[in-house]
């Protein structure tokens, strides 16, 4: 192939890749919902947008965050793609127009016979696939409900027999159907349903009783025997208005509660604040919740700030049903009695707002949906923000700051981050920029070697830009370091591999200036931004507290026995090792701080140099760096977009994982590592490509050996050999970090944990090519087979101990799927190093030299 | 490089020969392969956990001695390679930094590994303890003389600790563990771990996980696998039944179930003419059943068994039937209507009332043939059958139909059964290994009998059965059982101990975590108990707090506060003491000096009132505390850590680190194979 043709080919390649990554990014769409979106909800521990909520409940209930479903009331009509927070709107507007509506996931052919539905559809684009059931589908069939029953019996018998159950097959399929009905009824429910079973309902009561027969027994006198009585009727009443049945009206239910609740208000009072007055207290919380459990059946969307006192205590019961927000149905529906505290003109207000709403949402063609969902938005904050005063003064015992603090309705604005975030797929982004950079650095091995080179390094520039951008936004919203998941590791990978590749890239240019910078702070000028920025370094290191207990990140003075104050030998070294690790942070971060900022000063300077040319064409020489770092970012962050690694949503932390600045420490160091190596690993198949499609220069005279390989290969083991190194020290600090983290908080410093022993294998496996190199048994091509032996012992211990193994104390990463793509990654390269070692030996080593 | 080279032709052989070993252990060709050979293991290790769980891979391989070789000869290598490089060079420092690094490393493991502890407290709230418990177990024995009565008297002499090192799995499942990892390797103390004084105590075998079971029972499954219309599904009931000596007396023990279709009952046949009188005594329809059903008598005499059927009415009404061919007369006695009870009297047909024989009685219930009592000495066993009149389905569904399924154990250990479904009796044996038998016929379809287990024994008696293997249970879930034989001053017996178990406040142990055996003069009891520490202080635990995520279950933070006592039981410090996941507090024995390290490890419960162990707390450790109960109490658990190769450990990984940061620093070692491959290339 001509140079000419190879360059049309790679321009046609690099259109198609923006086209397509124009495409990917487009499509912004026209949203009269943003309000509605905005709205802060409280589920999953945390307050988030309604959009992370919708999306969360959509995907449960459809498969998709965005499915392709027909519209409300007509089950046969025209499918359209829903956006999660419309359909979730639409959902609550008018939830009997949806009755018939396949929605609910329902694709497996088994599940379908047992709903007696067709597994094909015949249109007129073809036979189609049928994805859904109507909830009318699930609740009328007798088939479906036998097989949860069995289903439950089975379950009930391995927990009497003690064993483990595991939902498999089709058993797991009819669960996820169940659980997307489920979902919907729950999410949907209003107290005027009365064909609804009341199960939430049910279970509080059940509660109340109990916590009422072990209240009486206590009571010892502390209330006088009518007040006993009247709360001892209240209950009786209660189960009268209830009946034997789940299904029951609800306002004679509420009635009997509420007085109920009076009553043992009553008896509470006049027990005064001895133990039997707050255990009546207690009593008379769930009683409260009990009565909005007649509005709200559970798994709702919850809107603002619920007055329970207990669900603010510092010590709260994991098995209490006890929300710390009040569900939206309950605020539409129940009576003021159950709405003391909020304003009545307020609740009145958003009533009236919601309806308005339902009726845009609802009308054809719909109202002014974005008015009518802003006008809810606002009034719901107004209740939000009145009910706060009152929600500081609920009579708690032991009140967790934190936990008021946490579930306060938030500030105006603090929702929209994620909002933009959900929108927008920051990450996208970035494998855009990384393929176009791909295609520059390719094209740069043709004749525009300079334009391209420099394109590509910008495009790598921005990718890199971009993902700090997108982490940053990640951080703002979930307040942790990004690599606590698959996911944010996926990507985590790909941004310091550019970063490193950059650093590559580029060294030959600016090293000197960096040099000069770096030698400037020693000037006398720079003792002062030094001492300051030294004083900052030392205080978050030693004196800031960061923890529990107001611990410091490293100690200044040796851990003592409690009121003591002589250390053990033990604790004297790990605090002297502590200030090695001090010391030198305090004397050199600074001096890395400000001669990055002097850099950008002095790279520039020293470019005016004689020596630039010569600089120049030694980055152009490393080209093929860029090929290698853009390709191989571009395979992770497209891969961390396209599929569906676990953690994509956000999600509470694990106890053990947060505030823990060396958990952050060890694990941005291992998967840096993980980044070092995984340049090892694009540098070694780059350089395997080279043995194996190469053409291999003669022999010189003088050694009586067969034909050379290639020139790049040379180059790149240099390449190979560094970026190893790289990952050693990475990889030894790291394993190190983790022994200090296992240290801290599960009190061994190392305990065969499988993520601990990988990161040791991984470790080692690089050990011995880099000793085997220095040994001199290890030619270039074993070097590049190495790097990608040691890519496989990486892959293993990043994706194999949390999705193959299974075991161990790093239970928080456990995830399931990706195990054909991973052995298929394996064989491929495998495949490539045999093949290409077949070369090396025949092209090297003919037959009779 | 310069590969170093001592060994010289003119030296003795001896120094040679030694000199030969230091080069080869220095050499990088032994690091290259030990490197290697390392990094296989512990990659195998792994698989080995994700197969078989933690427990086994510590056993298997991280404790065993060929592992601790691997990582000696490690340290030797390393320590080689630096050695025979002295002196060093300027640009070895960052070398010579990390293989000392990895020595000191290496030796921290090693003291760790010796003298450390990981244990753990489990504490109630309220409640105090000192002892940490490990995973692993020990033999002790109680000692004491026998007194002329026979009972145990005197002071005790104590016995043990002895070690018991048994393993991550029943002994019988090794050969099942197909692996490369060489359990075999891995010692277990089977045979004689004590001999002493005429008290000798010998493990048998051992199952690391095991569930009590009574015996006789039988673990049976009715059901079918296609039921119901149109090809229908597998449905089975499980029936798990237990022989109850005494029927009528209540118990604990279930020996008759109902399930879809009628009742099963369990019994044991005392006999073989019981046995053979079980399966013959069934009834036909020439006979009849009367109103008030139909007696079936079996005789076992000196000639062949004999049949006899009739119906209780002719009965009531003859006042007496003699029993053709056996000399025997029957009486009636009286007829129970409601219950379907008749009372009968066996005697010699000669005799007549007023004989000196006896008449022997017979009672027979329809409805409970367990209960009925034979005229063993006359030989005579029999059943009672009732119309149960017409039911229609739905009381079918309610037993109305009376259709019941007897199964006994027999004289012999077997199992046989007879299922009654009116107006028919089938009766056989019923095959203990699973396969089916037809049980109930329903209007959905035929039902199967099959038999899941089935535990003989001779009198009512615990048994110790093995439970499978599970990689997921923790070993404090774990019921693990010893077969021990047991021999105190000649008197030898077999039986199988359980452990006991790890819990917050320990019962008085049961009798199958405590056996006694009583020899001509001592008697000995003894128990298998967690290793524990006495850490030498108690620990008390005031509070133990769990903080949750607003509006779900999720635990977002858990601490304990408690105090150290000392033996007067005053605080040892200042002010309660707060240890909270990630932030571990240190305390010293007060006599030994030596530093423990306590971390907020886990939790257990709630358990909340009406609870055995919330009642027994509330009785036992807050009694007169307080007047406000708590609404439900929590266990606290606390690892006891204490490692003297903390710090050697922490100074080791500080010079690995800088050795390598020298290294980097010194661009030593850096470039130089790759000018080497380059200059060789050019």
């Amino acid at each position: 192939m001509t140079n000419r043709k190879a360059r049309f080919h790679a321009v046609r390649l690099l259109l198609v890749c923006l086209a397509f990554a124009g495409l990917a990014c487009g499509g912004v769409r026209a949203d009269d919902l943003s309000s509605w979106r905005r709205l802060p909800v409280l589920d999953d521990g945390r307050v988030m947008p309604l959009d992370t909520f919708a999306r969360r409940k959509v995907e449960t209930i459809t498969n998709s965050q965005s499915p392709k479903l027909p519209v409300a009331g007509k089950a046969d009509g025209p499918a359209r793609r829903w956006d999660a927070a419309a359909l979730l709107l639409d959902w609550l507007c008018r939830p009997d127009a949806w009755e018939d509506v396949p929605f609910l996931i329902a694709e497996h052919e088994e599940v379908r016979r047992l709903l007696d539905l067709p597994v094909f559809e015949d249109g007129p684009e073809g036979r189609k696939r049928l994805k859904h059931a109507s909830p009318s589908d699930v609740a009328d069939s007798k088939g479906f409900r036998e097989r949860l029953v069995e289903i439950d019996d089975r379950r009930r018998e391995a927990r009497t027999n003690g064993e483990a159950f595991r939902l498999e097959g089709a058993d797991a399929k009819v669960d996820q159907l169940w659980q997307a009905f489920v979902t919907f009824r729950q999410l949907s429910f209003r107290a005027e349903d009365a064909e609804m079973g009341r199960s939430r309902f049910t279970r509080l009561l059940d509660s109340a009783i109990a916590s009422w027969q072990s209240t009486e027994r206590r009571l010892a006198g502390a209330v006088g025997s009518g007040e006993a009585d009247a709360i001892r009727a209240g209950f009786s009443d209660i189960l009268a208005a209830v009946g034997e049945s789940t299904r029951f009206p609800t306002a004679e239910a509420t009635t009997a509660v509420v007085k109920t609740r009076a009553a043992v208000a009553a008896a509470r009072e006049s027990a005064g604040a001895s133990a039997a007055g707050r255990m009546l207290s207690r009593l008379e919380e769930r009683l409260l919740v009990l009565a909005e459990s007649l509005y709200d059946n559970g798994d709702a969307v919850l809107v603002v700030p619920a007055l329970h006192a207990d669900a603010l205590e510092t010590e709260r019961n994991a098995e209490e049903d006890m929300p710390a927000w009040l569900a939206l149905a309950t605020l539409l529906d129940a009576p003021p009695e159950l709405l003391a505290g909020y304003p009545a003109d307020l609740v009145a207000d958003v009533r009236q707002a919601f309806a308005s709403l339902k009726e845009a949402v609802t009308a054809v063609p719909q109202g002014d949906v974005a008015a009518a969902s802003s006008r809810l938005a606002g009034k719901l904050r107004a209740v939000g923000e009145a009910v706060e005063p009152e929600r500081r003064r609920l009579p708690v015992d032991r009140l967790d700051a934190d936990l008021l603090r946490w579930t306060a309705y938030p500030p105006a604005g603090s929702t929209d981050r994620e909002v933009a975030y959900n929108g927008g797929d920051p990450f996208r982004m970035s494998w855009v920029l990384a393929l176009a950079g791909l295609a520059s650095f390719a094209l740069a091995f043709g004749r525009a070697t300079k334009p391209m080179f420099w394109l590509g390094t910008a495009l790598l520039l921005a990718e890199i830009l971009w993902t700090a951008k997108a982490f940053a936004e990640r951080i703002a919203i979930t307040g942790w370091a990004p690599v606590t998941n698959m996911y944010e590791t996926v990507i985590y990978v790909p941004f310091f591999l550019s970063l490193l590749g950059l650093w590559f890239l580029l060294s030959p240019i600016v090293s000197k200036g960096v040099g000069e910078a770096w030698r400037f702070t020693t000037h006398w000028s720079m003792i002062l931004p030094r001492v300051a920025i030294g004083a900052g370094v030392l205080w978050v290191l030693a004196m800031a507290p960061y923890a529990a207990g107001g611990r410091t990140i490293l100690r200044l003075t040796p851990q003592t026995d409690v009121d003591s104050w002589m250390p053990n030998a033990n604790n004297l070294v790990v605090w002297l090792v502590g200030l090695c690790v001090l010391v030198p942070s305090v004397w050199y971060l600074p001096r890395v701080a400000i001669s990055a900022v002097g850099s950008l000063a002095t790279v520039p300077r020293s470019m005016r140099s004689a020596d630039l040319g010569e600089w120049l064409s030694q980055a152009y020489a490393r080209r093929s760096f860029g090929l290698v770092v853009t390709a191989v970012a571009f395979a992770g962050t497209f891969i961390a977009w396209f599929f569906p690694i676990p953690g994509k949503q956000f999600s509470p932390l694990q106890p053990v994982l947060r505030d823990n600045f060396w958990l952050t420490i060890h694990v941005l160091t291992i998967v840096s590592s993980y980044a070092a190596g995984a340049l090892a690993w694009g540098l070694g198949c780059l350089s395997l490509g080279h043995y194996l499609f190469g053409s291999y220069r003669p022999a010189t005279a003088g050694e009586g050996r067969g034909p050379r390989p290639p020139e790049a290969c040379d180059v790149l083991a240099g390449f190979i050999y560094r970026a190893m190194q790289v990952a050693v020290l990475l990889l030894a600090a790291g394993t190190i970090l983790g022994g200090l983290w296992a240290d801290v908080s599960w009190g061994r410093f190392w305990g065969w944990d499988p993520k601990e022993v990988w990161a040791l294998v991984s470790l080692l496996a690089y050990l011995v090519v880099l000793h085997g190199r220095y040994a001199g048994w290890i030619d270039n091509f074993g070097l590049a087979a190495g790097s990608v032996l040691g890519a496989a012992v990486i892959g293993m211990s990043w994706y194999g101990v949390n999705f193959l193994l299974g075991a161990g104390l790093h239970s928080y990463g456990f995830g399931q799927g990706g195990q054909t793509e991973f052995f298929a990654f394996l064989a491929v390269n495998m495949l490539l190093l045999v093949a290409a070692a077949w070369r090396y030996r025949s092209g090297c080593h003919p037959a009779g030299v | 490089m310069a590969r170093p080279r001592l060994a010289s032709p003119d030296q003795p052989a001896w120094i040679r020969l030694t000199l030969r070993l230091y080069e080869f252990f220095a050499s990088l060709r032994f690091a290259v392969v030990l490197i290697s050979l390392l990094a296989i293991v512990l990659g195998l290790g792994t698989f080995v956990e994700s197969a078989y769980g933690t427990e086994a891979v510590k056993f298997g391989v991280w404790n065993t001695w060929w592992f601790t070789l691997l990582n000696a000869l490690l340290g030797v290598s390393v320590f080689c390679a630096a050695a025979i490089r002295y002196p060093w060079k300027r640009h070895q420092t960052g070398f010579v930094i990390t293989h000392i690094g990895l020595l000191v490393l290496l030796a921290g493991c090693l003291l760790s590994q010796r003298g450390g502890i990981d244990a753990q407290i489990p504490l109630l709230e309220g409640d105090s303890g000192r002892r940490a418990y490990e995973d692993s177990h020990s033999f002790r024995m109680e000692v004491r003389r026998r007194g002329a009565d026979g009972e145990a008297t005197g002071g005790a002499e104590m016995i043990g600790p002895i070690a018991f090192r048994s393993g991550p799995f029943n002994w019988d499942d090794y050969g099942s563990k197909r692996s490369f990892i060489p359990w075999g390797l891995s010692p277990r103390d089977r045979g004689v771990l004590h001999d002493a004084d005429g008290i000798r105590l010998e493990v048998l075998d051992f199952y690391a996980d095991s569930t009590a079971a009574l015996a006789p029972s039988v673990k049976l499954r009715i059901g079918s696998d296609s039921f119901g219309p149109g090809g229908g599904r597998g449905v089975w009931m499980p029936v798990d039944l237990s022989w109850q000596p005494n029927p009528l007396g209540g118990g604990d023990v279930r020996h008759r179930q109902r399930v879809g279709g009628g009742t099963v009952v369990f019994w044991k046949s005392g006999s073989k003419a019981e046995t053979e009188a079980f399966l013959a005594s069934v009834p036909d329809a020439a006979t009849g059943f009367g109103g008030k059903g139909q007696i079936v008598l079996v005789h076992h005499g000196r000639t062949e068994p004999s049949l006899h059927r009739f119906t209780v009415d002719e009965l009531e009404t003859k006042k007496t039937i003699e029993l053709p061919g056996t000399g025997l007369s029957v009486d009636f006695r009286d007829h129970e209507p409601k219950l379907a009870v008749v009372r009968l009297a066996i005697r010699p047909t000669a005799g007549g009332e007023g004989s000196e024989v006896k008449p022997e009685e017979m009672v027979l219930a329809a409805d409970l043939p367990e209960v009925n009592m034979s005229a063993r000495r006359a030989g005579v066993h029999g059943s009672l059958w009732v119309d149960p009149g017409p039911a229609d389905a739905s009381e079918r569904m309610q037993g109305k139909a009376r259709s019941r399924i007897d199964v006994i154990q027999t004289h012999d250990r077997t199992l046989a059964y007879r299922k009654w479904q009116f107006p028919l009796v089938t009766a056989g044996p019923l095959p203990a290994d699973g396969s089916p038998v037809p049980a109930f016929e329903m209007p959905m379809g035929k039902l199967e009998l099959r038999v899941d287990r089935f535990l003989s024994a001779d009198t009512l008696e615990v048994v110790t059965l093995p439970v499978p293997f599970d990689k997921a249970k923790p070993p404090s879930a774990k019921r693990r059982a010893a077969k021990l034989r047991l021999s105190v001053d000649g008197t030898s017996e077999e039986f199988w101990l359980a452990g006991l178990p790890i819990q917050p406040i320990q019962e008085n142990p049961g009798p199958t975590e405590r056996r006694e055996v009583a020899g001509t003069r001592r008697i000995a009891a003894i128990t298998m108990e967690p290793d524990s520490v006495d850490i030498g202080f108690d620990v008390r635990l005031d509070n133990f707090e769990r903080r949750l995520d607003p509006g779900t279950s999720q635990a977002s933070h858990f601490s304990s506060v408690v105090d150290f006592l000392g033996d007067s039981r005053k605080p040892l410090t200042s002010k309660p003491v707060t240890i909270t996941m990630n932030a571990p507090v240190d305390f010293s024995d007060p006599a030994t000096g030596r530093s423990y390290r306590l971390f907020q490890e886990s939790f257990m419960g709630p358990w909340l009132p009406g609870d055995p162990l919330y009642e027994r707390f509330v009785r036992d450790v807050d009694a007169g505390r307080s007047d406000d109960p708590p609404e439900a109490i929590e266990a606290s658990v606390l690892t006891v850590n204490y490692d003297p190769g903390r710090g050697v450990k922490y100074a080791g990984s500080a010079l690995i680190v800088a050795g390598i940061f020298t290294m980097f620093y010194m661009k030593a070692y850096f470039f130089g194979p790759k000018k080497r491959a380059v200059q060789g290339a050019a």
